[in-house]
């Protein structure tokens, strides 16, 4: 009886052991990311620069950022092969050097001439340099130039 | 309990009598002694006498029965339900899951834990009626597959006597309108028997107490409180036939399991508020959604002679997976297929499996078990989207098992189990080279019981436990809509290895039950995803995350008190903890159980009618 009961202790201080030999030290606090321009529901002029404005943060290190455009014709009904229209596609990634915190401002993106209107998605996604993702999506418009600018509230510089 | 007890009582009282008869020997009297019926279970596969056994009795089943087997299960302790959708959910025994855990029916391994977390099991939870967990390594017994433990579904007990039996069940669930019904039909005739059971199950959209939901930092709104498109049904038909002749006997059950389910549209990829406007319909099944079949037919043959035991064990069984969504692609510039342009994935899996194991017990102090079991399996894909390529495995493995009772206080037993396994994958433009792996490796496993006194018992048990790496963690790169990620294999993964030490301490008395449990294992190689901070090209999708293996820990437990306050109410609690913990990147595991721990307290009066 006794041996047994020596025998759980010892697997008791085992167990505590295993469970405490490290602290959970490694960083699982996703980095924030704060978009403020463009906003949801905001319309994107072919032809254009996007106005891109956006502050990362993270507990630690920021890793990178990536924004991603694509089309949500249909609603994910995507367009038959045939019928002519140029889905504009954009995939980006920009380093955030490590920093914890960032405030970017850049107009690199370019819708261009011959992409079809209509909804799209923008996707900006971003890392710290343990690998933690954040994501933020927004739904937009992509418009000719000169439609749609009544609702245009959008105030670039 | 009280049976066996009123057993003991009437044997002891008869052998008094006896006795005393016998003392007065010089007038002969002559007595006439009732009938007296002993009853055992004969467990179907032998048992680890140390292991980490759970009993989950098919009342249990019936009372806890919610959208599936695994909704009943999870109220055994140590057993968690991984929910991952409406009407899927996957075992998961002390923070181990998917591959790890076995689940096995008439002797044959359930198929369809390949295709990656979101697949859940086809069971009929009404055509179950025991279960029985084994918690910690059991893959010298069950193979590779069976690292974490297995959920056992017992065989149906045959009937002794010639009988007509059946059942009809009705279910009805609120939030999701879920009604089903089962039929079930049996009949006993001679050596024959066979039972029928058909089953059907209907839900409508869930209902939320809610009107907007907010996914991807996206405020979406609920139309009408119903998550739309999340109505499906579920239909299987099961038959079992057996026949018993002097020494031999035959079990072999046929059954067929169809489940389509709706995905609900605002968490299938990147969501927009135009899909979620409700279609006036709970009840339609739109796309995307996606449709599963699987079909297993299990043969069980035994032979029992006086010393030997033959079991021979053959299945087969077809798991066909599809998924359904409107044409889109993450990859830039792609057409739609001509023919069904809006199969996004499908996986049509065939297995083989067969056993043979021979039991050998020359006297009530040694039992030996020596089997060899094989597996063959093919699987081909179809669909615009690609996520695992088609392949080949084929494993074999050899096992012996010894089981030595010194006394009636000491039990002891030791296995050994050595596998091999290949598996060729194909190839898949753009995405996966060709791979072949040929894996092998032995498991073990050492474990003692020892009675203490009338009132508690100890069981401890060491045993190393190993898997094959399965061709997702292998091979699979592509985005799936069930995780929403962009999930990489690698061809270069070795066997996941673990050791695991448990200890169980019972102590019984006339009101109260305790057990506590604890366990701790190591795995050198344990394989999950990690993020690798690199994008993937792919459209909608983050960062790639990677299969890749790490030495991890486990530890935790289980405690469950049960007391009895009257004859027929019980009040129970138990509670369980496991600590995962990846020593590489010093934080816990994915997919570790939630909450530091989980309490279940249940109270009610423990009788249970069922009408045959």
């Amino acid at each position: 009886m006794k041996k047994i009961f020596s025998l759980l202790v010892i697997f008791s201080c085992l167990t505590f052991a295993v469970s405490c030999d490290k602290d959970d030290d490694a960083d699982t606090t996703k980095p924030v990311i704060e978009l403020d321009e463009p906003e949801d529901g905001d319309e994107l002029v072919i032809g254009e620069e996007v106005h891109f404005e956006c502050d990362f943060s993270d507990n630690e290190k920021l890793g990178s950022y990536m924004v991603e455009i694509h089309n949500n014709f249909d609603h994910h009904s995507h367009s038959k092969a045939t019928d002519g229209t140029v889905p504009f596609f954009f995939k980006k990634e920009w380093s955030l050097n490590g920093l914890k915190n960032s405030h970017v401002h850049h107009h690199e993106i370019v819708i261009p001439e011959n992409t079809t209107p209509g909804d799209y998605h923008l996707v900006v996604y971003c890392t710290d340099a343990a690998g933690n993702q954040s994501l933020v999506a927004r739904e937009i418009e992509i418009v000719l130039e000169g439609e749609g600018h009544e609702h245009h509230h959008h105030d670039e510089e | 309990m009280i049976m066996a007890k009123r057993l003991y009582v009437t044997l002891l009282c008869i052998l008094c009598f006896v006795v005393s008869v016998f003392a007065q020997a010089p007038d002969t009297l002559c007595i006439e002694v009732r009938e007296v019926v002993v009853k055992t279970k004969k467990t179907q596969k032998p048992t680890l006498a140390a292991q980490q056994l759970l009993d989950i009795s098919a009342d249990e089943i019936h009372l806890f029965a919610g959208h599936s087997l695994m909704d009943a299960l999870q109220h055994a302790e140590g057993v968690q339900s991984m929910d991952i959708g409406v009407g899927f959910s996957k075992p998961m025994i002390r923070g181990l899951g998917f591959q790890r855990i076995a689940v096995t029916e008439n002797g044959i391994k359930q198929e369809g834990q390949q295709w990656g977390a979101d697949h859940g099991l086809e069971i009929d939870a009404f055509h179950v009626d025991d279960v029985r967990i084994i918690k910690g390594p059991a893959s010298v017994l069950y193979g590779s597959d069976a690292m974490g433990g297995v959920v056992e579904i017992q065989p149906a007990i045959i009937p002794r006597n010639d009988t007509l039996l059946g059942e009809v069940a009705l279910q009805n669930q609120t939030v999701s309108n879920c009604l089903s019904g089962s039929a079930m039909l049996g009949v006993k005739r001679g050596h024959w028997f066979t039972r029928l059971r058909y089953t059907e199950r209907h839900w409508s959209d869930y209902k939320v107490p809610a009107d907007s939901f907010v996914y991807l930092s996206m405020r979406l709104p609920i139309y009408n409180q119903r998550l739309k498109n999340t109505a499906g049904f579920e239909r299987s038909a099961n038959a079992l036939i057996s026949c018993k002749y002097g020494h031999f006997q035959e079990r072999l059950a046929i059954s067929n399991s169809y489940q389509k389910q709706g995905f609900f549209s605002g968490a299938h990829g990147i969501p927009s508020s135009a899909n979620l406007v409700d279609d006036g319909d709970k009840w339609n099944i739109s796309l995307p959604y996606n449709r599963v079949n699987h079909f297993k037919v299990a043969s069980v043959s035994k032979w029992s002679l006086p010393y030997v035991q033959v079991t021979l064990t053959l299945g087969y069984q077809q798991n066909h997976r599809e998924e359904w969504s409107k044409f889109h692609t993450h990859e830039i510039g792609k057409q739609p297929p001509l023919v069904d342009p809006d199969k996004e994935l499908e996986f049509n899996l065939h297995t083989i499996s067969s056993g043979l194991q021979f039991m050998l017990s020359s006297s009530t102090t040694w039992e030996h078990y020596i089997g060899v079991s094989a597996e063959n399996q093919i699987n081909t894909i179809g669909g615009y989207s690609f996520l695992i390529p088609e392949f080949r495995r084929n494993q074999a493995g050899i096992y012996y098992l010894v089981n030595y009772r010194k006394s009636a206080r000491l039990t002891m037993n030791a296995s050994a189990r050595y596998d091999i396994g290949f598996m060729q994958t194909d190839a898949h433009e753009g995405f996966v080279p060709e791979t072949d792996t040929r894996l092998g490796d032995c498991s073990f496993a050492f474990g003692t019981e020892y009675q203490i006194d009338r009132r508690s018992k100890i069981t401890a048990s060491i045993g190393r436990g190993f898997r094959m790496p399965s061709a997702n963690e292998l091979t699979s790169n592509g985005v799936h809509h069930g995780a929403f990620r962009h999930e990489l294999g690698d061809t270069t993964l070795v066997s996941e290895q673990g050791w695991q030490l448990d200890i169980a301490y019972s102590y019984k008395r006339y009101r109260i039950e305790a057990t506590a449990t604890p366990f701790v294992s190591y795995y050198g190689h344990y394989i999950s995803l990690h993020p690798t901070g690199r994008w993937s090209s792919l459209a909608d999708a983050g960062q790639i995350y990677q299969y890749v293996d790490s030495k991890s820990t486990f530890c935790g437990g289980e405690l469950k008190v049960k007391t009895r306050i009257l004859d027929e109410l019980f009040y129970t609690f138990s509670g369980e903890y496991v600590r995962t913990y990846d020593m590489d990147t010093h934080t816990a595991l994915p997919y570790s159980p939630p909450g530091p721990y989980e309490e279940h307290f249940g109270m009610g009066v423990r009788k249970m009618a069922r009408i045959h």
